[in-house]
């Protein structure tokens, strides 16, 4: 069975980008333009392998999604992988502090994307 | 002509990015078809903020730390970036035989110090897992 990753960008040509690339390497995929959207999705579904999600969004930004998804007892182990413009190490640091799994900067790498999919949704 | 303006802010700068490039090209350069206007504008947007972007990640290394807006479309048969206050870079370029013009907009305050500090901004396309 294919893994389910969920893509959480405001940018709708991000998330089909991002979508393609994971659904040509065998995931499944769904979508949220935000943070709380994306929490809502997560709360509904608990066959989510991974998360990848941008950090500059309307309403509930990555980072504060992150933390959101963490305080959850069911999703507090799911995987959270940040894709955004942002290199900036302070980000970075919070980001894993509040229990992201990893960091790609944009434009994305999408053979490095994959690779880092099918390493955290194992 | 399809034009995506940021602007952004921060302690030692502010200012704006323009990005204008034909519509034929966005609809050619879109990672996927961009049949609706909402996924076109998004397209050409999120070009204009990976581009913007960069920047902010060039200048981190030199302790300078800017904000990024929202972009905002616009759409034109003539489209010109107007004289403003402060320095401004034009650069137009071709790709794929279509015009392409950027434009960079900055007011830094006469106190930026633009050395090298110790902070390195992660590379475009690595993936760091923690």
């Amino acid at each position: 069975m294919s893994k389910k990753v969920l893509v959480v960008d405001d940018s709708s040509t991000i998330r089909q980008q991002v979508g393609q690339a994971l659904v040509q390497a065998g995931f499944d995929v769904v979508e949220a333009c935000d943070g709380v959207e994306g929490v809502k999705l997560l709360s509904g579904q608990h066959d989510v392998s991974l998360v990848i999600c941008d950090v500059n969004m309307p309403h509930m930004d990555g980072i504060e999604m992150v933390r959101t998804v963490k305080a959850d007892g069911n999703n507090a182990r799911l995987p959270i992988v940040m894709l955004t413009t942002e290199g900036q190490p302070a980000l970075i640091r919070q980001a894993k502090k509040a229990g992201a799994a990893g960091w790609i900067v944009k434009p994305f790498n999408a053979a490095r994307l994959i690779a880092a999919a099918e390493q955290l949704a194992a | 002509m399809l034009a995506a303006a940021i602007g952004f802010t921060g302690r030692q700068a502010r200012g704006s990015l323009a990005l204008t490039l034909p519509k034929a090209l966005a609809l050619e350069t879109a990672p996927l078809e961009a049949l609706e206007e909402l996924v076109l504008s998004d397209w050409v947007g999120e070009m204009a903020n990976q581009l913007l972007g960069r920047l902010k990640n060039r200048l981190i290394p030199h302790g300078v730390d800017i904000r990024l807006s929202t972009p905002t479309i616009v759409e034109g048969r003539q489209v010109r970036i107007l004289a403003l206050r402060g320095t401004s870079i034009c650069e137009a370029l071709m790709c794929g035989g279509h015009p392409v013009f950027i434009c960079l907009h900055t007011v830094v305050v006469p106190s930026i110090d633009l050395r090298a500090c110790e902070e390195v901004a992660q590379s475009e396309g690595e993936a760091v897992l923690f």
